[in-house]
């Protein structure tokens, strides 16, 4: 199996005095689920951004290392150029467009992907905008209502269809979770489960529900302070004591408050 | 599709209100309306006197400038302050061309375009990174610059006195009446509302629209952020362009004094209360505000109370700061929303709200 994503060592400082991510490597391989974990701050957006050519801005820049997508190296190209060859981001917020209503949203999706067609060798499995209502029927109710109308769960359906229809090769999904009622969490997991299974979709969940990405991940990265201080595959990562301490809130020590657990990592780690 | 669910219908025993029973929403009654509404324009010539007719024709050229004004401002969320540079840049193209030989009105007119067009990538080029108000910044720099070079054009090659425009042409129709301009602008109005409203239906308005909302969101669906910029900034200062040489045209002289900060202020009061993103808006918004003087000019003519004109225009100054600050507070949508209420009221009538919510634009 090969590696469709690969990223090596990544280093990006903000406004030359923090080191947000410090040496990260992982890699994605074709077809797999993979999960980035994480607690707020721990990087995961900013390693997003960096893959997805949001960066470098005025005040955030990579200083380090090597992002390679299908085999070229994808470091320093703008955001539209990314999505051209396949990485498709569903943004963690303002992911759907307001005064647009849930088709035009979708139509809009159709015709940036009818370019990315013309540029890269695809294997698009969503052609039209019915087949996301196929796949949405919750949408499909409201397509001629204006997405600022849309709950919270269709606006994450209505995003990840959107993006869907740019034909990806990678699907990069920020904050799958946030927001979500638990149940509609599961089933949005569910789903891209379901497409991964079916589609063969490749998907990079970037969360901080550990337990619930961990549920449909093949292999996960857990980064802690712009380091990754686990990796392994799921099940493995899941029996881990660390992880099971610190992530999902059950383990030897009981019961703890934020800054003891912090405080516990930090003697753990250094002494 | 199979498997695609479809909207829930509205049981047919509910009671509908007018919008079915009359059809006003899609449909023949609205062709009805909509033919009914240009046939009464078409035949305002024929009632209007030359003094109001003058009026309308200004407020047709307002209308050119405003809706390709709010394609930038309300639809790609781009604050522009150089609107009266644009003009004054259709303005004087036209009237040095003219002066320099005899060129054919319409190539004169594209000429204009072009040059407004040209200038706007230019101006667009350093706002590529900006957004809202940073690029009003950058509009009211080239604002200044535009104001200076024509002033020196002005003061060096024409001995400070403004250019006459000849009477322009229509191939062998000349445009010599108010009526045979109302018509004439009245169509190129018509081709810029049609246009417009189509441009943004299509995935280039779409992505204009997108890009003004959240840049991000769009760049990560693969839209190119800096086509998309680019491309709102030459369509909207081109057709700027074309209503500052139909200005010149109609007015018969171009003088820079006309194209100063308060005409690219006035231009965005028109979007702001009209309507911001709205083609409708522009249009009703030109309306108002071109007529807005005229309108209290009248109005305290009739009263009689024998104010002195430089107290009216203060009064007049009061009552547009007044308008826009009551539109922000109480209908910040403007006078499209409250258009779409009325019709709204109208097709839903005798109920008041809809039994099942539909999307409508």
């Amino acid at each position: 199996m090969t590696a469709l994503l690969e990223v090596e060592g990544l280093e990006v400082v903000y406004g030359h005095a923090i080191r947000a991510i410090q040496g990260v490597s992982f890699h994605v391989d074709e077809g797999a689920i993979v999960g980035l974990v994480g607690l707020n701050g721990a990087g995961k957006t900013t390693t997003i951004r960096a893959i997805s050519g949001f960066l470098p801005t005025e005040h955030v820049r990579i200083t380090d290392g090597r992002l390679r997508f299908a085999g070229r190296s994808i470091l320093g190209l703008r955001p539209y150029e990314t999505a051209r060859l396949g990485i498709a981001v569903v943004p963690e917020r303002e992911k759907v467009f307001d005064t647009l209503t849930v088709r035009e949203n979708l139509d809009l999706a159709v015709s940036a992907g009818r370019t990315l067609r013309a540029g890269a060798e695809l294997h698009a499995k969503f052609h039209s905008v019915e087949d996301v209502f196929a796949l949405f029927p919750p949408l499909a109710a409201r397509a001629e209502q204006d997405a600022v109308l849309l709950s919270g769960g269709e606006r994450q359906m209505l995003a990840i269809g959107a993006c869907l229809l740019g034909a990806p090769r990678l699907l990069i999904v920020d904050e799958a979770s946030l927001g979500l009622a638990p149940l509609v969490r599961r089933q949005v997991l569910h789903l891209l489960l379901r497409l991964n299974q079916e589609m063969g979709l490749t998907v990079l969940l970037v969360d901080q529900d550990v337990a619930g990405v961990l549920s449909i991940a093949r292999h996960g990265y857990v980064l802690e302070n712009g380091r990754v201080v686990f990796d392994g595959p799921s099940d493995r990562l899941l029996a881990h004591g660390d992880v099971q301490e610190f992530y999902l809130g059950r383990g030897n020590a009981g019961e703890r408050g934020y800054r003891n657990v912090k405080q516990y990592r930090r003697v753990r780690r250094w002494h | 599709m199979s498997g695609v669910r479809r909207a829930p219908r509205m049981p047919s025993s509910l009671p509908l209100g007018t919008a079915r029973t009359f059809a006003l929403r899609r449909g023949r009654a609205q062709w009805t309306v909509c033919l009914g509404g240009v046939a009464i324009l078409l035949s305002l010539p024929l009632v209007l006197s030359a003094y109001w007719l003058h009026l309308a024709n200004l407020v047709l050229i307002a209308v050119v400038g405003a809706v390709a004004l709010n394609l930038l401002t309300g639809n790609a969320r781009l604050v522009s302050l150089g609107q009266a540079a644009f003009l004054g840049i259709g303005a004087f193209t036209a009237g040095l061309m003219s002066r320099a030989a005899e060129i054919p009105f319409p190539l004169v007119l594209v000429a204009a375009a072009a040059a407004g067009g040209i200038v706007g990538l230019i101006v667009a080029i350093p706002s590529l990174k900006l957004r809202v108000l940073y690029v009003a910044v950058t509009t009211l720099a080239l604002h200044f610059a535009v104001a200076t070079i024509l002033v020196m054009i002005q003061a060096v090659v024409l001995d400070s006195s403004g250019i006459t425009l000849p009477i322009p042409a229509l191939g062998p129709l000349a445009l010599d009446s108010a009526v045979k301009w109302y018509y004439a602008l009245f169509s190129i109005a018509a081709l810029v509302v049609l246009g417009a409203l189509n441009l943004l239906r299509s995935y280039v308005g779409r992505r204009w629209v997108a890009v003004g909302e959240h840049d991000v969101a769009a760049a990560a669906l693969g839209v190119s952020v800096v086509r998309a910029k680019l491309s709102v900034f030459v369509v909207s200062s081109a057709v700027v362009a074309l209503a500052g040489a139909l200005m010149a045209y109609y007015i018969g002289t171009v003088s820079f004094e006309s194209f100063n900060l308060n005409l690219a202020i006035a231009y965005l009061a028109m979007i702001i209360v009209g309507g911001m993103g709205r083609v409708l808006g522009s249009v009703l918004g030109a309306v108002l505000i071109t007529l807005l003087p005229y309108l209290l000019d009248q109005a305290f003519a009739g009263l009689g109370l024998g104010i002195r004109a430089s107290t009216l225009a203060g009064i007049q100054e009061v009552m547009y700061g007044a308008l826009i600050v009551g539109f922000l507070l109480f209908e910040p949508r403007g006078l499209a929303e409250i258009w779409r209420h009325l019709r709204a009221a109208a097709a839903d009538w005798p109920f008041r709200y809809r039994a099942v919510q539909r999307g409508q634009r």
